[in-house]
């Protein structure tokens, strides 16, 4: 994160002598490659760095989900030709400028932690990375808003408003990922049942057009609604204004259990409905404690179906004390209650159970949980997956639900075909009344379940806005892709609902199909023998949390120094990539700093990785101990680097001698 | 010209691993952000050389206690701990402070700094029980801080006639007595050390040449390769039973020792009569009637008494326990009484453990102090319980003469500069006017039954 210089945190040692002044330091120059850097390059843009090295390149032609490599590679052109960070709102307008001029698409990421596909290209084009545009701009503790540019982080801004006295109203658990990727998006998180759609949190939005143009929307302008869920089809959300809460004295989780998910539904409305106004009602379904025992080595929680909630405030407490009285429930002992909390920062942990976790994110009216849930479980059981199901309680009468299975993604096959069961989990759970979350590439079959009037008017915005077809195009209204539009065609509601319905009524018959060509594959390609690194690697969950803890990060500015982009570099070279002498630098520019790996989501042994990878570097291209040790001076010099270190790279995280432990983000 | 003495001081490194002090402790959440290297003066946080990312383990011998790497690390991941193994060390008056400071003061020659200032106790038994007068260290002016260059450390080891009578033309009657004049009021006594090899005693003889010291040892002790070089500063020790008559003196022996024994008259003038010019001097332990044995001595004109006290600078009869401290001035005084202080030398030995003892014994009536344990101390011995070569910690014997010649010339060049210090501070030029100047010095013990004695219930009145 950047920190401004009229600081953050205390100043530890405030009466110390400066550091020296530093002395410049820049990783080895790579060269520009493809024309469309070239171009840039010579513009001449401030604020702006482009990267163009395959090597960086590649680690954008992701996001969070892991898709099997011939879909992403035979199907669309996912590696950008050219990646730019610009660092202020002038640089982003003339790179749009520029991409309208040249007819070249831009897609704008975040942190990258969406699985759906919305920040990867399918046409090549520029990606716009905006995590560099994450300052904090203003907190205004009196009316209660706070104004971030648009790669700010969740947990950051958090940070920053805790001082006030504040808190954020509503968050994604992914507190990592960026406050326009989320309004871009998702929008649903914690605190939803309470504090409602993200949008009812924002005031203003500031947006640069293709056009180049800054357009500052606020709640009473029609484009406003159009914004929220625009999956970066409109234009650059550059800054946002957010209403946010004050903290209270008192905040305390509770978890309740019970014998089965339909008890659990009727406890939980009948909470939703009381005096007890609960700030947040999710559902847990057993499986997920079977798996969080499995991870804690004891039977410590009950594999029950539960409802885990929050309440704020004394007179909420006692409401819901009298609440539980009214009921004869007991409810779970709060150390239970409080971890379960602690890890909705952490859905991402039992992927290493796959390694690699897969799944669908639907949002279903309430009366139709209970049908969505059983048809799905029904179908889970033929197919053959054992699903965790948790429901996130939302104020309008819906519920986010999420249904999600562990699955190996070493393999391709099994990869392919866990994919394909997850396209058949929701599409049954869209015919039986759920509509998609996101849309981005791989949801593109479901986006007819869309909600025709809200599509009708993204549709309109983009007209005017985007009339080039410059933002993010290729995708939502159409898919885009190689091999003549195949992708198009293959993933177009006309076609692929149809098809997967008939797999489904079929299922049986689809099992054992799949099962044969696994069974063929299997006899064909060898099995799959990892490295502990490739491993390693796999259970990463690529959301991208680790980049803005790290100092290195800061310093470089290139993702391959992060702890994702090391694991990337890992799995690029497993599939035999050539990685440059400069790539290999890179990769050992890190200060050990472990920030990563306190923060990571899948809690990796990463310095131990980090360790076996610079190893294999190193006798591929050697090691520049004198370029590591530039770098570490030069960081050490950098006030910006001292700010962060003062307020502590993983906020939450303990900072005190005892070694270490789970962060709270 | 006169050349002025002086000690030649270089650093001799450790040869074994340093017993730190405290130790430093990184917790794993330390995020290798270097600000404890920028904090620390005395560069116990470096990075690795292997791999400049990561911070290498504290240098905790460097440190000095002054908490500034815990207090400004952002992570709060130091904490610091006495070391276990430095709090083991020694025992009695050989604390690990002591043994510690000796170890600094024979590697580096120089005198020791105490990092976050003196927290050890205000007053306790033996020497730390007496207080010296420093009332002149604010005037540098005086023999103070500008005039350390012309004090004089040297001492006499002799015995000075009462009387010099001269005859009628004017010569001197009175036959001078042999007197060895020494630049530092110390010697060297490794009669009483454990864990002796060749290279150590060569060690120590080298380092009494080159410092102009005596070296008291066994006979025969002394390596054939060393004798023939350094028997001017070689004091020959002879056992009790040892037949004077049989006697060989080193070459160019100046003195020469006898331990006391019933026959001490007769010995005494066997020795005379064969060695006329050589300072004689016997050895006792402490003990009960020291005072009057001490006399005896000065009767037969005995030119040294060399007193000997045990590790902890206790009296060796065990029957009343009396601090050398107090043992030496009852012998001073006693001579005093008798007008015969300067007929004698009064050499002291045993419980020397820091550089403060030596100006605390002269005080206390002695001439010179004898070095003991303090030399072996010196070469990082860890004042084993059980003491055994072929075990021992430090390897002794492997040190090469050169580096115990090294390590002694340092030790002795940081005492004496110490005692410089004290000199300067009380404005005396010469450390001959300290002997036995009570003056000088604060008794506990005294101070208090002073204050407290007439109180009912104060000490003194049980
Ligand atoms: C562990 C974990 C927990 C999660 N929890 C939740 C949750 O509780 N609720 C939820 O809704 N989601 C959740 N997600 C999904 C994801 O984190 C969110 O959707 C997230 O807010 C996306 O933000 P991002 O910064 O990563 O955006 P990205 O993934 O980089 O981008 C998402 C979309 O937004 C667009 N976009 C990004 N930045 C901008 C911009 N500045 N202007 C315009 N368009 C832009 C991109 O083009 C893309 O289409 C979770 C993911 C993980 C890995
Ligand atoms: S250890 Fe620190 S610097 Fe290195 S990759 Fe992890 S967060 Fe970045
Ligand atoms: S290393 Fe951990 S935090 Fe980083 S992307 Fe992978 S799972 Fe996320
Ligand atoms: S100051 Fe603390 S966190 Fe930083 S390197 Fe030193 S011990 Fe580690």
């Amino acid at each position: 994160m950047h920190v401004d210089d009229k600081g953050v945190g205390r100043a530890i040692f405030p009466g110390t002598a400066p550091s020296p002044a530093p002395e410049v330091f820049s990783a080895k120059q790579e060269p520009l490659e493809g024309r469309i850097a070239c171009e840039l390059a010579a513009m001449g843009i401030k604020d702006l760095r482009i990267a163009s090295a395959w090597g960086e390149r590649m680690l954008f032609s992701r996001d969070q989900a892991e898709i099997p490599r011939f879909l992403k590679e035979i199907m669309f052109r996912s590696m950008p030709e050219v990646v730019v960070q610009p660092r202020s709102v002038d640089a982003v307008a003339a790179v749009l400028r520029f991409a309208a001029l040249r007819g070249v698409v831009v897609i704008p990421r975040g942190s990258g932690s969406s699985p759906f596909g919305g920040s990867v290209p399918v046409k090549g084009g520029i990606v716009m990375d905006l995590s560099d545009m994450d300052r904090i701009l203003e907190i205004d503790s009196s009316k209660k808003v706070a104004r971030v540019e648009g790669g700010a982080r969740w947990a950051d801004l958090d940070h920053e408003l805790e001082k006030h006295g504040l808190m954020l109203n509503t968050s994604p658990s992914s507190k990592f990922s960026t406050v326009a990727g989320w309004i871009a998006t998702g929008g649903m998180g914690l605190n939803s049942f309470s504090r409602g759609h993200i949008s009812a949190s924002v005031r203003e939005i500031e947006l640069v057009t293709s056009a180049g143009e800054v357009a500052r929307v606020q709640g009473s302008d029609k484009l406003f609604p159009s914004l929220f869920g625009s999956e970066g089809q409109l234009g650059i959300i550059t800054s946002v204004a957010l209403a946010v809460a004050e903290k209270p004295k008192v905040s305390k989780p509770h978890l309740v259990c019970f014998s089965d998910f339909r008890s659990a539904f009727s406890f939980a409305y009948a909470l939703a409905n009381s005096e007890v106004r609960p700030t947040h009602i999710v559902y847990e379904s057993r499986a997920k404690f079977a798996l969080i025992n499995r991870m804690l080595g004891t039977e410590r929680l009950r594999t029950d179906d539960a409802i885990l909630l929050n309440v704020e405030g004394e007179a909420s407490e006692a409401a819901f004390q009298g609440f539980m009285k009214s009921t004869g429930v007991e409810e779970e002992k709060e150390y239970l209650a409080r971890y379960m909390w602690n890890e909705r920062y952490f859905p991402m942990k039992v992927r290493k159970f796959g390694p690699g976790m897969l799944g669908s994110e639907v949002v279903v009216p309430l009366p139709k949980l209970a049908e969505v849930i059983s048809g799905a479980n029904g179908l889970c059981a033929k197919l053959g997956i054992d699903p965790l199901f948790e429901v996130h309680f939302l104020n309008d009468g819906n519920g986010l639900l999420l249904c999600y299975y562990v699955t190996d993604q070493g393999n391709t096959i099994r990869l392919t075909m866990a994919a394909l069961k997850s396209m058949l989990l929701t599409s049954l759970m869209l015919d039986l009344g759920a509509s998609p979350y996101s849309i981005g590439i791989w949801n593109h079959a479901f986006s007819g379940s869309e909600d025709k009037q809200r599509v009708a008017n993204l549709r309109q915005a983009k007209a005017t806005l985007d009339p080039n077809g410059v933002m993010n195009s290729g995708k939502y209204f159409a898919l885009s892709g190689r091999l003549w539009g195949a992708a198009g065609l293959m993933f177009s509601p006309k076609l692929m609902r149809p098809a997967l319905k008939t797999l489904r009524v079929f299922s049986p018959l689809t099992v054992r199909l799949m099962n044969m060509v696994y069974g063929i594959a299997e006899r064909r390609l060898r099995p799959k023998t990892r490295t502990e690194l490739l491993r390693i690697a796999d259970e990463c969950a690529m959301c991208g949390a680790c980049i803005g803890v790290c100092p290195a990060y800061l310093v470089v500015g290139d993702e391959r120094v992060t702890a994702r982009g090391k694991l990337l570099t890992a799995k690029a070279m497993a599939r035999g990539s050539k990685i440059t002498k400069e790539h290999a630098d890179r990769t050992f520019l890190c200060m050990r700093c472990k920030a990563c790996e306190q923060i990571c989501q899948s809690k990796l042994h990463l310095i131990d990785a980090f360790d076996v990878l610079e190893k294999e570097l190193e006798r591929m291209h050697g090691r520049d101990a004198q370029e590591i040790e530039r770098f570490v001076k030069y960081a050490e010099g950098l006030p910006e680097y001292d700010r962060l270190i003062e307020r502590g790279l993983v906020i939450g995280a303990p900072k005190h001698g005892m070694g270490g432990g789970d962060a709270d983000v | 010209m006169f050349e002025r003495f002086h000690v030649p001081i270089k650093v001799i490194a450790n040869r074994a691993g340093p017993v730190p002090k405290f130790v430093i402790v990184r917790a794993d959440n330390c995020v290798n952000c270097g600000k404890c290297e920028k904090a620390c003066i005395y560069g116990v946080h470096v990075r690795s050389e292997l791999d400049s990312r990561k911070m290498a383990d504290p240098i905790n011998n460097l440190c000095k206690n002054c908490f500034r790497c815990i207090h400004d690390c952002p992570q709060w991941s130091l904490s610091m701990a006495p070391g276990a193994e430095y709090k083991a060390l020694g025992k009695g008056v050989w604390s690990p402070l002591r043994i510690s400071t000796i170890w600094g003061e024979a590697e580096t020659g120089k005198i020791p700094v105490f990092g976050a200032g003196y927290r050890g106790i205000f007053a306790g038994s033996g020497y730390d029980g007496m207080w010296t007068d420093m009332s002149e260290i604010v005037r540098p002016t005086r023999d103070g801080i500008h005039g350390r260059e012309y004090i004089s450390t040297s001492a006499d080891v002799g015995r000075k006639p009462p009387v010099l009578e001269f005859d009628g033309s004017g010569k001197m009657r009175t036959e001078m007595p042999p007197l060895v004049e020494l630049p530092v009021p110390m010697v060297m006594d490794v009669t009483r050390l454990r864990a002796m090899t060749e290279a150590t005693i060569q060690g120590y003889a080298q380092a009494a040449k080159r410092l102009d010291m005596l070296l008291f040892a066994a006979t025969g002790s002394l390596p054939a390769s060393a004798s023939a070089e350094l028997t001017s500063h070689f004091v020959p020790v002879y056992p009790s039973g040892t037949d004077v008559a049989r006697i060989e003196l080193p070459q160019g022996a100046r003195m020469a020792e006898l331990s006391f024994a019933p026959s001490w008259k007769d010995d005494a003038k066997a020795f005379r009569a064969r060695f006329p010019e050589t300072v004689l001097s016997f050895r006792f332990d402490a003990g009960k009637g020291v005072e009057q044995r001490v006399l005896d001595l000065v009767r037969a004109k005995i030119d040294v008494a060399h007193i000997l006290y045990d590790e902890e600078g206790m009296e060796l009869d065990r029957g009343e326990l009396r601090h050398s401290k107090e043992s030496l001035r009852a012998v001073h005084k006693a001579m005093v009484s008798k007008s015969v202080r300067d007929q004698i030398t009064v050499i002291a030995g045993g419980g020397i453990a820091a550089a403060e003892h030596v100006p605390k014994s002269i005080i206390c009536g002695a001439d010179l102090v004898a070095l003991e344990k303090a030399l072996l101390i010196a070469l990082e011995c860890r004042d084993c319980i059980t003491c055994e070569l072929a075990s021992c910690p430090v390897n002794l014997s492997s040190a090469s003469a050169e580096w115990v010649e090294g390590r002694i010339s340092n030790l002795v060049g940081a005492w004496r500069d110490q005692l410089l210090e004290v000199l300067g501070a009380m404005g005396l030029r010469e450390v001959r006017r300290l002997r036995g100047e009570l003056g000088r010095a604060i008794f506990y013990e005294e101070v208090e039954r002073d204050a407290f004695s007439d109180i009912e219930g104060g000490v003194g009145d049980g």
